[in-house]
């Protein structure tokens, strides 16, 4: 566990090394691409919890503007003994529309809908489940492309259902991405967030990415998120996980929320 | 396309102000619902031995966990164990037994005559109100056993439940049910589960040696965690225990 423990924190740290240099996945895969695929995995360890993540995502273009989307996810978080962990997976849709195309410019809409699968926590007190979180997300994307680069500017509005509760997160990220090389690119991205459920907290977030181009339509991309002050309900890939957090129930999902947290993603995109 | 845009536009920019808003104003928004709950402290066994049966005696018995809106309520009485999986099974017909009346309180009208074996009892549309309170569930069993112990028919039943169930819409934490039940079922097993809007709880503990007024009983106690889901309304509340 310990040898893990030291694993985890020479990648996390490497992680932060490539946030230095900026990171973030968006906007790298070309338009004229009719299907994409992409597996996502994704990992952090916070004072002895671990965090793994796996996705699984088909993007498919219908015409020049549309593009459909579908994903599905799995996460694992185990606690510091055998039997402290929370599982749950989540499926989402999700359909793009470019608005408006001006030469460089473009204003994309987005709406997407999670929705998790029951949250099951397997501790020593006994197995405690809590009825899945549903998501429902519209953004607003104008993405600006100049000298070899793109400057992206996102507005979201999620509404979050968990059981009884529910709660509202608004986001507002700005992007930057540029092609040094041929084969390889760096993303960076930073926004705030803004959660409401009884009370209203303020949650930047940073990520970052570099993406390296495998050939024959491949893509692979290293990428890092932080959240300083813990991650939001939604507006995040890790959002099936934190939208559990409306139930408050305790330091297992709760310390996704509402502590300095962050993790690595490995992500391969094939397109064709 | 321009209207569009604006109408999208606006709707997000308002969500922000109203959050903006709320957080200059102290950033309280909707407060935290206070901890509020139900207190039942019930359940009681007066057993009689009969010919090869145990009499749970009317009038002097009452089920554990139950509190009705009704002055006479009619509970079925199954063979065997209905809720071997507590979140997926239903009572089948062909076990059913027979019915028996209980007052408001779970006070039993009549008298039960037990053989050995593994029983279910199963009542239905519980709501109690307390202090303004609600709790409500739609069916609550209660799986026990009746077994042989020195020459004598011994029960499962409790012989004292208390229990602090949260009200409806109130965070589980600080709830509990803790039931005593005779003592020949120390190290036997005892569990706990309840599916509610939120969610569902399931809990296995043993029962533990003690003493209750100079007679030695076995005791449980089942705890919520701390922090936790609110109550929704409960669908199912099934409380087993058996001897070891």
């Amino acid at each position: 566990m310990r040898g893990n423990g030291v694993f985890f924190r020479v990648l996390w740290g490497v992680g932060m090394v490539i946030l230095a240099v900026g990171v973030r996945a968006q906007g790298v895969v070309s338009p004229s691409q009719a299907v994409r695929a992409t597996t996502s995995w994704r990992v952090a360890e916070v004072e002895g919890r671990l965090l793994w993540v796996s996705e699984q995502a088909v993007a498919l273009r219908i015409d020049a503007r549309t593009e459909l989307q579908v994903g599905w996810q799995r996460f694992v978080v185990k606690g510091r003994v055998r039997t402290n962990r929370f599982s749950t997976s989540a499926r989402w849709f999700g359909v793009e529309h470019v608005l408006r195309e001006e030469g460089e410019r473009q204003l994309v809409l987005s709406v997407r809908r999670l929705e998790d699968s029951e949250g099951v926590a397997d501790v020593a007190e006994g197995l405690f489940t809590w009825v899945g979180a549903r998501i429902d997300t519209t953004s607003l994307l104008s993405v600006e492309h100049a000298r070899g680069g793109a400057v992206g500017r996102r507005l979201s509005y999620a509404r979050v259902h968990a059981g009884t509760e529910s709660a509202d997160t608004i986001g507002l990220s700005v992007s930057a991405g540029s092609v040094r090389a041929k084969r390889w690119q760096v993303q960076v991205e930073g926004g705030i967030y803004a959660d409401r459920h009884r009370g209203t907290t303020y949650r930047p977030v940073l990520s970052g990415s570099v993406g390296f181009d495998l050939g024959g339509g491949v893509q692979a991309r290293l990428g890092a998120i932080l959240a300083p002050r813990g991650f939001p309900f939604a507006g995040t890939p890790l959002e099936a996980l934190t939208a559990f957090a409306l139930y408050q129930p305790g330091s297992l999902v709760e310390s996704w929320r509402d502590r300095p947290a962050g993790y690595l993603t490995l992500q391969v995109i094939a397109g064709r | 396309m321009t209207k569009t845009l604006r109408i999208i536009a606006s709707g997000i920019i308002a969500g922000w102000l109203a959050l903006a808003l709320n957080a200059c104003g102290g950033g309280a928004g909707t407060a935290a619902p206070p901890a509020q709950y139900i207190r039942l402290t019930n359940g009681k066994v007066v057993v009689q031995q009969g010919e090869g049966v145990a009499i749970v005696k009317a009038n002097e018995s009452q089920l554990p966990g139950v509190a009705f809106d009704r002055d006479v309520v009619t509970v079925e009485l199954y063979r065997n164990d209905q809720f071997a999986d507590p979140r997926t099974s239903n009572p089948n017909l062909s076990d059913w037994l027979r019915t028996f009346r209980v007052n408001r309180d779970g006070v039993l009208l009549d008298d039960l005559s037990l053989g050995e074996g593994v029983y279910t009892a199963v009542a239905r549309d519980i709501h109690v109100v307390q202090d303004g309170k609600e709790f409500q569930c739609a069916v609550m069993a209660y799986v026990f056993q009746v077994f042989p112990s020195g020459g004598e028919l011994r029960t499962t039943l409790p012989l004292k439940f208390d229990a602090q169930f949260p009200a409806l819409g109130a965070v589980i934490e600080n709830a509990y049910v803790a039931f005593l039940t005779d003592a020949r079922a120390v190290s036997g097993t005892s569990r706990l589960f309840v599916q509610h809007a939120n969610g569902t709880i399931d809990m296995s503990r043993p029962f533990v040696g003690q003493t209750e007024a100079g007679n030695p009983v076995a005791a449980v106690s089942f705890e919520a965690l701390p922090g936790g889901p609110t109550l929704g309304n409960v669908q199912r509340l099934v409380l087993k225990a058996f001897k070891p």
